[in-house]
């Protein structure tokens, strides 16, 4: 156990007593002991500490900064440093690089649990799959193997709710980027620009016009 | 090497790793010595107890220029 001069200062009512900072860029405080849970940091603040512990410990009531790696806090202030974007202005930055419109356009990409936005409109129904034994003289009939079929009307299709089973990246660009221009996106991978090829669902939307005896009223 | 204490105490800048024993929450002196607190955090972890704490005094310590000891 290394007890600071806070160890014992509670982090959401103390006051914390003058610290004893543990620093030095890029330095490494490594603990190896037989039994690495029974290892204990409290009361310190750490700044550019890269690898704490050999193994899980536990750090209590230690202000915190610079980047630390197999740790358990426990009543502990954390200050996370920001990092900087990549930015280099090659080439290869505006065409292939997939990040090239974040970095323009300072996007947020936000990792979520995405629905569609409306419903889909079924646009096939599995003809085989319906049958009736009493056809009604104003549905629209059609003569199979064995037996008439009675087909539903597309209009008549209900709608229905697919949701995803996995995440999608949603991406929001702020205000004063909306019209920005990004140059080349030929590879780039979210909006502000106009889609290079267009792609379209494979919904297949087959129409059956069948006339049987003539009698059949028509429905379009 | 002797495990001096279940405690032990470091006061950098003002104690002596060489004549004080750790024991005690005290600066170095002549008369204080060897019931004072020792320099440094490596000094400490040498002569405390396995299990026990180590109480280390505000100051500035820069890593790099003590390790710890496997146990």
């Amino acid at each position: 156990m290394l007890n600071g001069p806070n160890a014992f200062i509670s982090p959401n009512s103390g006051v914390r007593a003058p610290e004893a900072v543990f620093t030095g860029a890029g330095a490494q405080l490594r603990f190896t002991s037989s039994n690495p849970a029974n290892i204990s940091i409290q009361g310190f603040t750490f700044q550019t500490i890269i690898g704490m512990l050999s193994s899980s410990g536990v750090i209590e009531d230690s202000s915190m900064s610079g980047v630390v790696s197999n740790l358990t806090f426990a009543r502990s202030a954390l200050q996370l440093h920001r990092l900087p974007l990549r930015r280099s202005m090659g080439s290869a930055f505006f065409s292939h690089n997939p990040f090239a419109q974040s970095g323009r356009h300072l996007l947020g990409i936000a990792r979520g649990q995405i629905e569609f936005g409306r419903d889909l409109l079924i646009r096939q129904v599995q003809l085989h799959q319906i049958e009736t034994q009493h056809p009604h003289l104003q549905r629209l009939m059609m003569t199979f193997k064995d037996r008439l079929r009675q087909i539903i009307k597309l209009a008549l299709t209900g709608l229905t709710f697919i949701p995803l089973t996995f995440s999608l990246l949603r991406v929001k660009p702020p205000f004063r980027d909306l019209r920005r221009p990004t140059p080349g996106p030929v590879r780039a991978f979210r909006p502000t620009q106009l889609a290079k090829h267009f792609v379209i669902l494979g919904f297949i939307h087959q129409m059956l016009d069948v006339d049987q005896h003539g009698t059949t009223p028509n429905w379009s | 090497m002797t495990r001096a204490a279940a405690s032990v105490y470091v006061r950098p800048g003002s104690s002596n790793d060489t004549t004080c024993n750790s024991t005690v929450d005290a600066a170095y002196s002549a008369s204080a010595a060897p019931l004072c607190a020792v320099a440094t955090i490596s000094r400490a972890l040498q002569l405390v107890e396995t299990g026990g704490v180590v109480n280390v005094a505000a100051s500035q310590y820069l890593l790099g220029r003590w390790t710890s000891p496997a146990r």
